[in-house]
């Protein structure tokens, strides 16, 4: 036992040390470690402060105001999981940071580690025996977090059925309070909604499987339009065509820099339009195959001409390539007007083209450096869904529909001498574009309300594998949005109930099924059943209308849901705690670590830095985007300030805020442990959750375990 | 002194040096140390205070990492885990978790080594026994144990191992007369079944009484090693001891000894040392079968 020998003997020693460690690493005496941290931990009374934070859920869900049971139930969930999460990590932190500098405080460490005992089972033994603190701790908070819910939900129940006798039958809180009454409170249910692509990084794709269709002149429904679909003027909605593209399409040749008139990406859109004034006399188009739908009070104008990027007379549109968080890459600034005359046009044009599209016809440009500047922009994206542009196409003017159909769009890349198909990745017919409502910051879509069933936009949910269970004879669904409400509506009576309609269309079997009618307050949920035949194969449809004139729905993709299943509560408070056992774990290991090479208050703290840096950091550099280094650059610096020093700053900021982000990648991604989410909405807790939260403590857990490891295994013990 | 398979604690200038927070030298506590300590021999290791004497144990045992120099504990690298199978520590106080009781910290420690729950169920009360705690105590909590009680319970989880080398810290600090007899008692019975213990104190005259060979620590270095019984004899001083002499027999003798050219020889009655009076009078005192540790408890404090 040297200790002036080199350097790398010194390492190699280490190593062997540390596989003579594992080789020789006994889960018993780990294991007798463990027992006497637990008993330790009981003897100091620990679990006394269970009884306090019982207590404490209490009051506060006594003291609490609710919209109705529901509600209340909802919050007491909320109350007990969050004191049982809180006390878990709590606990352990202040009981995992202690006690190993206190064993060596007290010396109690030399007869361990004279012992046969490693220092791996050493850190082991603590690590399982505040596990198994925390395990009984979670038990007893987990049967609080089922009883006390249980006893409040059982009492409010039977208060539901009393109030229901006394309640008149058009009572408009009476369909939920039945609903509360019949199907109890306590929940975990399995929603079918419909499904909205997440990517990696939290961001989201446009909906596809949302659409809000304007009232359509051919058919009452947009699905069973045999020619085109519709979309409101005056902004109010868009069609956006999704192309993935290739970095082959992007990159413009090598041959240097593209010239401005060089044409990257040629788009031609073809939009037929129609008059809601009734001003003009309007016909259908010649060459479009006859109306076979109904008679609609709303008629076809032939061959509207449409002035391109600006409002006014004639009927504008408005042409953009989006990315996939809707923000713009291309506007009409980087677009080239092209017509027939310019001398560019689609080679094979008219074979390419459906035929059937004689409405007006507007071809646009985008040079080739604009197409490079998009490359730029999304090339570095991880995620290929990221990747995706959308051309957007919205109408500019008010009173006017515009209609659009499969190859209204068409985008040709002068780059590969060929039409791009547009991406298909959806379980509709995605060969028509997809159709959007007027969306507000976060994320819904509008969707107006008029008497007129005829005359009201259309929201089209489309659920895929949402079949109902073999014994339901009724699909319980549920609705909840805000609904905003214009001027005159305002001034009437705010507090009217809005009509809505729902209408299942099956596209198995191309069936559609008669409304439910529905009266709903802004968000508030309400209850309603489907017959289950309606939903058979599980590919449908629900149309929804809002039948009030001067509301607005705000939807969003899980604003309509249908109750697949309703799962044990127990089951779900039983997941919610393992969750949270699981980051009492993540949080002991980080403890255990810090207190192998720190005094326990400094332990507690960088504990702490540890489990909330992921959050800051990632806070922290979205605030330092590239616009920040444009924003000090402008707003701190002289404004004759040199390019290249501009160029520097910008740089600079833009590097912090990579290393940063790289930085955060390296944390504990606490948001993981969804421990709380699902449980309080009565949403059965996805096994996805757990194995989640079981990755992140598995993957931060060994390493830092193995950290901590060769931290004591290199300490002198006795200082 | 007998080498039973050679050595079962070798050093070769062995030297600690303690470092500030920069990394300067502060402490020299141990410098350059060679020493060989023989299977089977008890040995002591003396010295004042922050002569280096902790500081080489914690060394032997791994505790503390050596600045430079090396050890080898019964064949293997000092602070080697597998060597603490077969080595038994007690500390200089018992530093034990004070929540667990007796058994439970004897059970805690026999887990460590793995031995199975029925040895355990064994070896624990006989352990206990040895140590002198009663069974009243082996329930108590470690918080509530006197200071002497501690170090016997400390002694107990030492040897729940039936270690081959034994290092004992100040063993008999906080020890009673009785308790420091039992210790001493206790050596000297590993010793005869060939147990190598290396003996840690101030209390020279438990030093004296048990130990083979001795080393003295000061300020680090070593300043002396050998037998006791040689290192402590005076060579030129000779003593005689004879039983049931009359005041004339032992006129007659001084008479014989000035004649001999010892004009100033002591003929004087020997006293016994204080600890076998104490011993003696404890021991005629206490109830037969019971410990003569702790306070009297219930029906016994009730009945005097």
């Amino acid at each position: 036992m040297r200790s002036d020998v080199p350097i790398l003997q010194g390492i190699i020693g280490t190593v062997a040390a540390v596989a003579t460690d594992l080789l020789h690493l006994s889960p018993s005496r780990a294991w007798a470690i463990a027992s006497v941290t637990f008993q330790q931990s009981l003897r100091r009374r620990v679990l006394w402060i269970t009884p306090l934070a019982i207590l404490a859920v209490i009051a506060v869900a006594q003291l609490q105001r609710a919209a109705d049971n529901q509600d209340a139930i909802r919050q007491t969930v909320k109350y007990c999981v969050f004191a049982s999460g809180m006390l878990a990590v709590m606990v352990s932190i202040i009981l995992a940071c202690t006690n190993l500098p206190m064993d060596i405080d007290t010396k109690v460490i030399y007869t361990i580690v004279t012992k046969p005992a490693t220092r791996l089972e050493i850190v082991l033994g603590k690590i399982i025996g505040f596990g198994r603190v925390s395990a009984a701790l979670l038990l007893i908070m987990g049967i609080f977090s089922f009883g006390y819910p249980f006893l409040r939900g059982q009492a409010a129940r039977s208060a539901d059925s009393h109030l229901l006798q006394l309640l008149p039958a058009n009572n408009p809180d009476r369909p939920a309070i039945e609903h509360y009454a019949t199907q109890g409170l306590l929940h975990a249910k399995v929603y079918a909604t419909v499904p909205l692509p997440s990517l990696a990084d939290g961001e989201h794709l446009p909906n596809h499987y949302l659409e809000i269709y304007a009232p359509n002149p051919e058919t009452e429904t947009p699905q069973t339009a045999p020619n085109s679909r519709w979309i409101e003027g005056k902004q109010a909605q868009s069609i956006r065509v999704p192309y993935d593209i290739m970095p082959e399409v992007l990159t413009p040749p090598s041959e240097g820099a593209p010239s401005p008139n060089q044409p990257g990406l040629i788009i031609t859109l073809t939009v037929p339009t129609v008059s809601l004034s009734g001003d003009e006399v309007w016909h259908p188009y010649p060459n479009m195959p006859p109306t076979t739908g109904p008679s609609h009070p709303l008629a076809i104008v032939q061959r509207s001409p449409l002035h391109f990027a600006l409002g006014g007379s004639p009927p504008g549109i408005w042409v953009e390539v989006l990315d996939a968080n809707g923000d713009t890459l291309i506007n009409h600034k980087d677009f080239q007007h092209l017509d027939e005359t310019s001398g560019v046009w689609l080679p094979g044009s008219a074979a390419d083209l459906p035929t059937s599209a004689l409405a007006s016809k507007v071809t646009v440009m985008i040079p080739a450096s604009a197409v490079e500047a998009i490359g730029s922009a999304i090339a570095k994206r991880s995620n290929p869904l990221v990747k995706r542009i959308y051309v957007s196409v919205n109408g500019q003017t008010t009173d006017v529909e515009y209609g659009a159909f499969p190859g209204s769009v068409v985008v040709y890349s002068t780059r590969l001498q060929r039409i791009l198909t547009p991406a298909n990745d959806a379980f509709i017919d995605q060969t028509w574009p997809i159709f959007q409502g007027l969306r507000s910051i976060r994320g819904a879509e509008q969707l107006r309300g008029t008497a007129n069933a005829a005359l009201a936009p259309v929201g089209v949910y489309h659920f895929n594998a949402a079949e109902p269970s073999a014994n339901q004879d009724r699909v319980n669904a549920e609705f909840r949005v805000v609904i905003e409400r214009d001027s005159n509506a305002a001034r009437s009576d705010r507090d009217d109930p809005t009509a809505i309609s729902f209408q299942v269309y099956n596209r198995s079997n191309s069936c559609m099924y008669p409304p439910i009618l529905q009266t709903i307050e802004t968000g508030r949920t309400a209850f309603f059943s489907i017959p289950a035949g309606e939903l058979a194969s599980g590919r449908f449809d629900v149309m929804l209308r809002c039948l009030t004139t001067g509301h607005y729905l705000s939807l969003h993709s899980d604003s309509l849901k249908l109750v697949r299943s309703d799962h044990s509560f127990a089951l779900n408070v039983f997941k919610s705690m393992f969750i949270l056992w699981l980051l009492s774990l993540l949080v002991i290991i980080i403890s255990v670590f810090c207190s192998t090479f720190l005094s326990w208050p400094i332990a507690i703290v960088l504990t702490l830095l540890l489990l909330g840096a992921r959050w800051g950091v990632d806070q922290l550099s979205d605030a330092m985007g590239p616009e920040l280094g444009r924003t000090v650059t402008t707003d701190l610096f002289p404004k004759d300030m040199s390019p290249g020093a501009i160029r520097a700053v910008d740089q600079t900021v833009v590097g912090l805020s990579t290393v940063l982000k790289e930085f955060a990648r390296v944390l504990p991604d606490l948001s993981r442990f969804s421990a709380l989410e699902s449980i309080e909405r009565g949403i059965n807790i996805p096994m996805n959750v757990l194995e989640e939260s079981a990755l992140v403590t598995l993957i931060f857990g060994l390493s830092l375990t193995a950290l901590a490891y060769l931290f004591l295994r290199l300490k002198e013990v006795a200082p | 002194m007998s080498n039973i398979n050679g050595a079962a604690v070798q050093t070769n200038g062995l030297t600690k040096i303690y470092k500030d927070f920069w990394g300067r030298d502060k402490v020299r506590a141990l410098d350059n140390l060679s020493l060989t300590i023989n299977r089977g021999e008890v040995f002591g290791l003396l010295g004042p205070n922050g002569s280096g004497k902790s500081t080489t144990i914690k060394l032997l045992l791994g505790l503390i990492w050596p600045t430079a120099g090396s050890a080898t504990v019964l064949g293997h690298d000092a602070g080697d885990t597998r060597i603490n199978e077969k080595i038994g520590f007690l500390p200089e106080e018992s530093y034990l978790y004070r929540f667990l009781n007796g058994e439970e910290t004897l059970r805690f420690y026999g887990r460590l080594f793995k031995i199975p729950r029925r040895e355990l169920n064994r070896r624990v009360p006989e352990l206990l026994d040895i140590v002198g705690l009663d069974p009243r105590s082996r329930k108590r909590k470690l918080r509530e144990y006197s200071k002497g009680m501690a170090r016997r319970i400390g002694l107990a989880q030492a040897m729940i191992n039936n270690p081959d080398l034994l290092l004992l810290d100040e063993p008999t600090t906080g020890l009673d007369p009785i308790g420091t007899r039992e210790m001493k008692d206790l050596i000297l019975s590993l010793k005869r079944q060939g147990k190598t213990v290396i003996l840690c104190s101030h209390l020279l005259a438990d030093v004296q009484d048990v130990c083979d060979r001795i080393t003295i620590l000061y300020r680090g270095r070593m300043q002396t090693l050998g037998l006791v019984r040689e290192l402590l004899q005076v060579k030129d001083v000779t003593q005689v001891e004879a039983r049931g002499l009359a005041a004339p027999q032992i006129d007659s003798l001084r008479q014989f000894l000035k004649e001999l050219g010892a004009p100033d020889a002591v003929i004087t009655n020997p006293t016994t040392s204080l600890e076998d009076l104490f011993v003696r009078i404890v021991r005629e005192k206490t109830p037969p079968g019971q410990s003569s540790v702790g306070s009297p408890e219930g029906a016994q404090a009730a009945a005097r």
